[in-house]
Order: C-alpha cells, then sequence, then structure tokens
C-alpha cells in the first residue's frame, strides 16, 4: 500500500514537473514539446539498465 | 547497610546495550537523512548557478563559457576518480571517518556531475543546436528529480 501511495506521489511530481516545463517551454516559443519525452525515457531506461547490471 | 560492589560495575548488563542500540541507530539514521537532503540540495542550488553563469557568459563571451564549462565539468570528473581512486578508495578500509567521507563523496559526485552535466548540455543545445533539443535534457534532469523524489519517500517510510 506506501509503495503504491509512493508512485502515486512520485507521479503527482512527474506531472507537475512536465506543466512546469511546458509552461517554461511556452514562455520560449518552444514548439516540438515532445522532444522532452525522449530524455525522461532515456533516462529511465539507463537507470533500469544500471539497476539491472550492478544488481 | 548495603554495600556497594565494585565488580557489578564491570559486569555489563545485556539489557544496558538492547537500550542503547536503538537510540544510536535512530541518531545515524536522522543524520544521514538530514546530510543527504542538504547535499542534494545544496548541490542542485551550487549546479544551477553555475549553469546560471554559464548561460550569461555565452551571451557575452562565448568561448569562454566553453571553457569555464569544460573547466567545471573535468573538474567534477578529475576530483571523482582522484577521489575514489587514489584517496578514499585506499583509506575506506581503515578508518570509519573517511568511510562516511568516500560515501557522501560518491553523492556528492553523482549529483554534481548528474545535474549540471544535464542542465549544461541542456543550455548548450539550446544556443547551439536548436531550442527542440535542449528539452530533451530538461526530460532527463526531471526524471532524475522524480527518481530522486521516490527514493525519499521510500527511505521516509522505513
Amino acid at each position: 500500500m506506501r509503495n503504491f501511495l509512493n508512485l502515486i506521489y512520485a507521479f503527482i511530481v512527474l506531472i507537475i514537473g512536465l506543466y512546469l516545463i511546458s509552461a517554461i517551454a511556452e514562455a520560449l516559443k518552444i514548439l516540438n514539446f515532445g522532444y522532452i519525452f525522449v530524455g525522461l525515457f532515456v533516462v529511465f531506461a539507463l537507470l533500469v539498465l544500471l539497476k539491472e547490471v550492478l544488481d | 547497610m548495603i554495600e556497594h560492589d565494585p565488580l557489578s560495575d564491570l559486569i555489563k548488563n545485556p539489557n544496558d546495550d538492547q537500550k542503547n542500540t536503538p537510540n544510536l541507530e535512530k541518531e545515524d539514521i536522522s543524520i544521514d537523512y538530514f546530510f543527504n537532503l542538504f547535499v542534494a540540495f545544496f548541490f542542485f542550488t551550487a549546479s544551477l548557478v553555475l549553469a546560471l553563469i554559464f548561460s550569461i557568459l555565452i551571451q557575452t563571451h562565448p568561448e569562454l563559457a566553453l571553457i569555464f564549462y569544460a573547466l567545471v565539468l573535468f573538474g567534477f570528473v578529475g576530483y571523482y576518480i582522484l577521489g575514489i581512486l587514489l584517496f578514499a578508495h585506499i583509506l575506506s578500509k581503515t578508518s570509519k571517518k573517511v568511510r562516511v567521507f568516500y560515501k557522501y563523496h560518491k553523492k556528492i559526485v553523482e549529483y554534481g556531475l548528474g545535474t549540471f552535466g544535464l542542465v549544461g548540455f541542456g543550455f548548450l543545445s539550446f544556443v547551439y543546436i536548436g531550442r527542440d533539443v535542449a528539452l530533451v535534457f530538461f526530460g532527463g534532469l526531471l526524471a532524475i528529480g522524480v527518481k530522486e523524489f521516490y527514493k525519499w519517500l521510500e527511505k521516509r517510510n522505513k
């Protein structure tokens, strides 16, 4: 249950972060917002890979 | 009248140990917990300040900005290699204090390199490659932030 709550909290932080960056991107007139997901998935994939290798 | 037995002072009461250890562990955990938060916060703000200096420099003196960024990045890498390979690793086997330093040293460099590297490359691509590409690095920064937040939540629940 606690793990599930932690995941929800982390997800909320992720959404808030995405919103903040999208607001900044809009202010800077960056049109292609999709690039942010490339970075997100690359880092998450690296973290999972590193954990697999190190464990 | 009951006489005080000096031997009783020397013989340890097993209950004393049980009473003392949990308190000590609690203290250690709280120090560890606040120190980690402090380190994370300090290095995150420090890397942001460095990135800001870098972003101002890149507009006024682009060549100086690149040298500045390379110096800081290689400084981090050099500190990491020197600290871990030469000093901390050899000494970590001997004293407890150094072992603790080694543990935090690794964290300091990981936070420093992670945040400063991503913020710096974000600014670099913002200026030289394209505004859209900078988002890739800021997305990576957000991913690290979320991961650290999740780790912090897990620690808090233990």
